[in-house]
């Protein structure tokens, strides 16, 4: 995995392997000369310098405060006041250090040249995070929220802390070796390990005060999470194009200007996929046995109808909403790289489930269990984003709602409403829009969160449906649950 | 009599398992060496008996069940009556093998494997230290 395509998870983990294997080479390999054993010091205080840095940054309280001001590093329990997070960073200001290799990479030791390695990787990975951030700590992408919230942020601190664990004793092991050649090497303060020992538990204690989600771990940098492209799979090119339609009704249903066409243009695509799951899922029930699906074929066979039966409903939903708001009127600009996306989704389904006209047999729609897995795990990702957008959506027309910004043509309004009110038949004459009668708007909204409900259900369903596709994120299916459960169905938004 | 044969492979272990088990076998060898009346310094096979069991913590964190799986090595010598300087070279033998043998290009071996078992190669490594004066 390059380190452009890697998520959070792949890059610390290549943090891991390489410090690792630099434990295993400084007991492999003594150093030549001093220069050697004076670079490897360098790359060790150079990976404290990144560990400090990247704890820093999961932090927010920590960052905002400035480190440890107030916390006498040399005594970490001078002061009981002093947060535990604190200490640590101080701790691992004292010990790291940024540096850059002085000599060339070929003549590094192979300790220095694992743990410049491992340094890379855990400050790629921050990169990784910034990218969801804009420079004044704002958001950038749907999934920005989850760098700021303390479950990930406790889930990812706590395994760093295990890192800090596994990589302080390096540090005593370091400091024997170097005295072999060079018994000048500055680097006491490395030689007893107890203190960077008390970081990285003091770091850990930090982190269970919070239960932590790895949602991070799952993240990837939003350059890549926008154009994810995943391609030579079932529906990838749907997956590809809902990954750009979610990011951009994110950006849309944050904007100041909501457009309600826009929002119908997402209805619509709603409509459609739930209808073609709603056809995978019974093909799917139906060749459950043939296929093996899951553990119980039968149980599975039962899941995918329900599954196929919230579909349905989330499709008339959406298909509800999408004729509401094709009767509103707005002065927005369309926006046709939407609708052009939309467009791909739903042509990329109909080469799974269409012959022309008609609905592929069930065989044809998924002749193995292969396909079946693959794509299921590709409708359960469209089925996914949907329901983030559904909600994001729901939150733009009930501001829009609340604003007045909903316009409707006079005549589409009851004609006893006219006669209601003389503004309204006013506006019938001069044929201008009026602003959407009090009943429509709550009806409107209404059908918004119908719409929004049978998305949740149908997400919901994909999710428990794990023995016939692959959670992505699983992690952030729970935090999403979490939200969902809590009443905050648009976090992140 | 510090040599390869010392270490009595019961049976096929993975890398992560190995180690594990050189570890506990080490860490009961330096303890009952520390314990004899005939040891000058008993501290420094004290203190590597608790870095080895720092070591079998360490890739225990990793994998919890691991000691349902394993065993600790069995030693070809009696350490309650071989000379000392034959136990002591054969404990070194032990934890230097351990270090070296341990196939870093495992492909078996996950990131969270290889780091704890790096953390366990310093701590026998410091065992080695504490027992010899010097690194392996």
């Amino acid at each position: 995995v390059s380190v452009a395509d890697a998520t959070y998870r792949e890059l610390i983990d290549a943090a891991f392997s390489a410090a690792g294997r630099a434990s295993f080479a400084l007991m492999r390999h003594r150093f030549v000369d001093g220069q050697q054993a004076r670079e490897a010091v360098a790359a060790y205080r150079d990976l404290l310098d990144a560990v400090r840095v990247h704890a820093h940054y999961l932090n927010p309280l920590v960052r905002r405060e400035g480190p440890a001001s107030d916390t006498s590093a040399s005594d970490p329990v001078a002061s009981s006041d002093t947060p535990l997070f604190a200490r640590s960073i101080a701790m691992l200001a004292e010990r790291g250090r940024r540096s850059f290799p002085a000599m060339n990479r070929e003549s590094l030791p192979e300790v220095a040249l694992l743990w410049r390695r491992a340094a890379t990787s855990l400050r790629a990975s921050q990169d990784l995070l910034d990218t969801h951030r804009s420079p004044d700590f704002g958001w950038r992408s749907p999934d920005a929220w989850l760098v700021d919230h303390a479950k990930p942020q406790a889930a990812a601190t706590e395994s760093l802390a295990g890192f800090l664990r596994a990589i302080a004793g390096s540090g005593q092991a370091l400091a024997l070796r170097a005295r072999e050649v060079d018994r000048t090497i500055d680097c006491t303060d490395i030689l007893d390990s107890a203190a960077l020992r008390l970081a990285a538990a003091s770091l850990t204690h930090y982190a269970h005060k919070t239960a932590g989600v790895p949602a991070l771990d799952e993240l990837r940098a939003i350059r890549e999470a926008q154009s994810l492209r995943i391609d030579g799979q079932p529906l990838s090119s749907a997956v590809n194009a809902m990954n750009e339609l979610r990011q951009q009704a994110w950006e849309h249903a944050r904007s100041g200007h909501v457009s309600i066409r826009t929002i119908g243009v997402y209805a619509a695509l709603a409509t459609s996929v739930y209808q073609h799951a709603a056809v995978i899922a019974v093909a799917g029930a139906a060749r459950a046995a043939q296929l093996h699906l899951g553990t119980d074929p039968a149980a599975t066979s039962a899941q995918l109808q329900r599954s196929s039966q919230q579909s349905i409903a989330a499709a008339h939903s959406w298909g509800q909403v999408r004729r509401m708001c094709a009767r509103l009127k707005t002065t927005a600009v369309p926006h046709p790289e939407i609708y052009e996306l939309l467009l791909a989704v739903r042509a990329d389904l109909a080469t799974v489930t269409r012959d022309r006209s008609d609905w592929r047999q069930a065989s044809l729609m998924l002749p193995d269990a292969d396909v079946a897995h693959r794509v299921f795990t590709a409708v359960h990702e469209l089925v996914a984003s949907l329901e983030e957008i559904s909600a994001w959506h729901q939150n733009a027309v009930a501001r829009l709602a609340e604003a007045g910004q909903l316009y409707i043509a006079a005549s589409d309004v009851d004609r006893e409403q006219i006669s209601d009110d003389h503004t309204l038949a006013a506006a019938l004459l001069t044929r201008k829009p009026i602003p959407l009668p009090q009943r429509q708007t709550a009806e409107l909204l209404e059908a918004f969160a119908h719409a929004d409900g049978a998305s949740w259900s149908a997400a919901r369903t994909e999710t428990r449906s794990d023995s016939v596709s692959r959670l992505r994120r699983p992690a952030f299916s729970r935090m999403r649950e979490m939200y969902r459960e809590a009443g905050r169905p648009n976090v992140g938004l | 009599v510090a040599d390869q044969d010392d270490l009595t492979v019961a049976d096929s272990r993975d890398a992560v398992t190995e180690l594990w088990a050189i570890a506990r076998a080490v860490e009961d060898g330096a303890a009952v060496v520390a314990a004899r009346r005939d040891v000058d310094n008993d501290l420094r096979f004290t203190v590597a008996a608790s870095h080895c069991g720092e070591a079998a913590d360490e890739l225990q964190r990793a994998h919890p069940g691991i000691w349902h799986a394993a065993h600790p090595h069995g030693f070809a010598v009696d350490f309650l009556r071989t000379p000392i300087d034959d136990a002591t070279r054969v404990l070194l033998a032990a934890l230097g093998d351990g270090i070296a043998s341990f196939d870093v290009d495992d492909l078996r071996l996950t990131p969270a494997d290889l780091l704890a078992a790096g953390t366990a190669a310093t701590w026998l490594a410091m065992a080695y230290h504490a027992i010899s004066g010097r690194l392996p």
